[in-house]
């Protein structure tokens, strides 16, 4: 369909604000507390270890680096990354004025808030071109473009090509039908053009940093940059949404860029930025064989030619490691690994299609200790249709491996998210049927409980032994995280100003804090060999999986008063640094001290 | 910056790594977290095994073994990711950051 010519130059890019779904009562505690980057740095005493990444949105910066190439003017809106609220958004869009605005969306998180604001959009400025894209968008977008008359066109996959294509086409008042990989509204209904060719790397401009400007226009720290020095991946894993992306493109599955080109660009986000640590959003970094072996080694030797003082972390396949190549990357800076370990049961990591083995995770865990490489293990402890001998296998590794000893052992505690357009999308549809999708209105409750039922927010454990297992473990575990990520950081921000008025008390409590950090991580491999035999015995006995929960609490507890017999709380609070702890943190964290 | 200044704090960076290194090896003594291969000089934080609160209780020894006030944005610096770094970095900024009130409590 040709559309009416209009002069068009500016285009608005969203990363829409993040916000929990509420109607499960057994998430993880982690996901449920989304701040944005300024929360977190008024809320922490130190980064360390445990925060190292920052709310950077690399996708919408590589968008908009080819829209300003293009000679289009461009406004960058993170909703995370720069605090804001969807009014704050809706009210800077219609400042703007764009005539297209993109929205990303990365994951289920974003989309009702995503929705909401291209509706008001819409309402307010109805002349505006809106289009979604991203991963969820991407696998969602025919029902997207069904239900929702804000969205104009969907863009599937990568988006520069497509974006700059659009915004194009729209100024030209020319034919939708010619942009690569849009999904749109016709007369006769909706279609979907076809996906360009994969993106020659080497050929896009290294994306616009607006991110980190807005940070430290601000007056933030920034503590680290987002970079990819490839895209996608050769794997098939069924939880993982890169597949759908990267569908459909043979040769282009897994691309690389020159090295040398991602050292530019590093020196120069290390110049213009002030960065000094990266954060390698790479699908897998270290890639397939030989070709991609010599890459790795040609980035590792070109940041030591130039002598750049950076560090960097990156997520990596266990079936992709060679030691000589790990070595040379450590000597450039790569000092954190996160390994997709998943499972520690081979039944599982089969089911999964993760195409490795539980001996592959070993050795590579086994591997990023002796060459001291700080390791960020990813597991995935079980999902909705997991056996309680899958469960007790990758318990069993967990001990094995010691990976409770990492700087986020709560990270452990894991349950499978099924993501739109993934195959474990497709087989709980064949199981359960699709989402029977509830009732639209105008009103934000119905929208998003329809976005949760469409995401598959709720996805019960079948197996009753697995399932008590789960809640009583995730119940402690979301304890523990209450403790450890809102109230310990506001604890320490007091301690430390504390200790510049009394050093040796304040020295006192902040070890003995330390210590009972520390132990979470063991204390958590035994709460799950608790639970994991409590549950087998009953499913061994035939019997019902009753009482885990108080077993959990009243393990938890044990363990809270060996290391503050007179509770946590009650010894932090009465340290004289006044009551740093949020009421709801209190409230959420004092039943633990109370039972038993 | 001359060679000579440039020896002086190559010198002093050193000592201070040495200072440096010791507190650590302190306070890791009992954290059985810490692998027993680590070099408390040169591996960073996270390898060694510290979290946000180990590295809190470092920086306020550092502060009170060589007397000065870090100020909040060394703590949120992913730079100073090592004894080393940490140990550059005093060689600098040490002189400025003296707290004669704590060197006297």
């Amino acid at each position: 369909m040709a559309v009416a010519a209009r002069s068009l130059t500016r285009v608005a890019l969203v990363g829409p604000r993040e916000e929990p779904f509420t109607d499960d009562p057994e998430r993880e505690h982690r996901e449920t507390m989304l701040r944005s980057y300024e929360e977190i740095v008024r809320d922490v005493a130190t980064f360390g270890s445990d925060y190292t990444v920052s709310r950077e949105f690399l996708g919408i910066e590589y968008l908009a680096a080819s829209l300003r190439r293009a000679g289009r003017t461009v406004r960058l809106l993170g909703a995370s990354n720069e605090g804001l609220s969807d009014k704050a958004v809706l009210d800077a869009l219609i400042d703007f004025a764009p005539g297209l605005v993109g929205f990303s969306l990365l994951y289920d998180l974003q989309l009702a808030n995503a929705l909401i604001l291209a509706r008001q959009l819409k309402l307010v400025r109805p002349g505006t071109f809106v289009v979604f894209g991203g991963p969820l968008a991407s696998a969602i977008g025919q029902l997207l473009l069904e239900t929702f008359d804000c969205i104009d066109g969907v863009i599937e996959g990568e988006g520069e090509a497509a974006i700059v294509a659009l915004a194009d086409t729209l100024d030209a008042g020319g034919d939708l039908t010619g942009v690569p990989a849009l999904q749109h509204r016709t007369l006769d209904g909706i279609i979907a053009n076809p996906r360009g060719a994969p993106l020659d790397l080497d050929d896009l401009p290294h994306p616009s940093r607006d991110g980190i400007a807005s940070i430290r226009a601000r007056g933030l720290p920034v503590p680290s940059a987002y970079l990819t020095t490839s895209r996608g991946c050769k794997a098939f894993c069924t939880f993982c949404s890169v597949p759908n992306i990267v569908r459909g493109q043979k040769g282009g599955t897994y691309r690389m860029r020159d090295p040398r080109d991602v050292v530019d660009e590093m020196e120069a986000v290390v110049r213009d930025q002030g960065v000094s640590r990266f954060y390698m959003a790479d699908d897998n970094f270290l890639g397939y064989g030989e070709e991609s072996n010599r890459r790795m080694l040609a980035f590792a030797d070109e940041i030591v030619a130039r002598d750049l003082a950076v560090s960097f972390h990156a997520e990596c396949r266990v079936d992709s490691l060679v030691p000589e190549t790990l070595m040379r990357l450590r000597r450039a800076g790569f000092d954190q690994i996160l390994f997709g370990l998943e499972s520690g049961s081979p039944k599982t990591l089969k089911r999964w299609a993760k195409g490795q083995t539980v001996e592959q995770n070993e050795a590579a865990v086994a591997l990023a200790r002796r060459l001291r490489l700080d390791l960020m293990p990813s597991m995935i402890l079980l999902d909705w249709e997991s056996g309680l001998d899958e469960v007790a296998d990758s318990v069993a590794f967990i001990e094995r491996t010691a990976l409770y000893r990492s700087g986020q052992p709560l990270w452990l505690v894991n349950k499978l998210k099924v993501h739109c357009g993934t195959a474990a999308a497709r087989r709980y549809d064949n199981v359960h049927g699709r989402p029977s999708l509830p009732p639209l209105r105008d009103d934000e409750t119905s929208l998003r409980r329809w976005c949760a039922t469409v995401t598959y927010q709720v996805t019960p454990i079948e197996n009753p032994h697995v399932a008590a297992f789960w809640s009583a473990l995730n119940a402690e575990a979301n304890r523990w995280s209450v403790l450890l990520d809102e109230a310990v950081p506001a604890i320490l921000k007091a301690l430390r100003a504390d200790h510049r008025r009394d050093a040796a008390d304040t020295l006192a409590l902040v070890s003995r804090l330390a210590a009972y950090r520390r132990s979470i991580g063991p204390a958590l491999a035994g709460l799950m060999r608790l639970l994991v035999d409590a549950a087998a015995e009953a499913e061994r006995r035939h019997r019902p999986p009753a009482g885990l929960d108080r077993l959990a609490r009243h393990y938890a507890a044990e363990h809270e008063l060996q290391h503050f017999p007179a509770g946590i709380l009650e010894t932090l609070t009465g340290s004289g640094a006044g009551d740093p702890i949020p009421r709801r943190v209190s409230v959420a964290a004092r039943p633990l001290a109370s039972a038993g | 910056m001359s060679v000579a200044a440039d020896l002086q704090q190559t010198s002093s960076a050193e000592a201070i790594a040495a200072d440096l290194a010791a507190v650590l090896r302190d306070i890791t003594a009992a954290n059985e977290l810490v692998p027993p291969d680590a070099d408390l000089v040169s591996d960073s934080f996270g390898a060694i095994g510290l979290n946000s609160v180990d590295y809190l209780e470092f920086v306020l020894n550092i502060e009170s073994r060589l007397n000065i006030d870090v100020p909040d944005e060394a703590l949120m610096d992913p730079a100073l990711k090592s004894v080393l770094a940490w140990a550059d970095w005093l060689a600098v900024n040490a002189e400025r950051l003296r707290t004669p009130d704590l060197a006297a409590r």
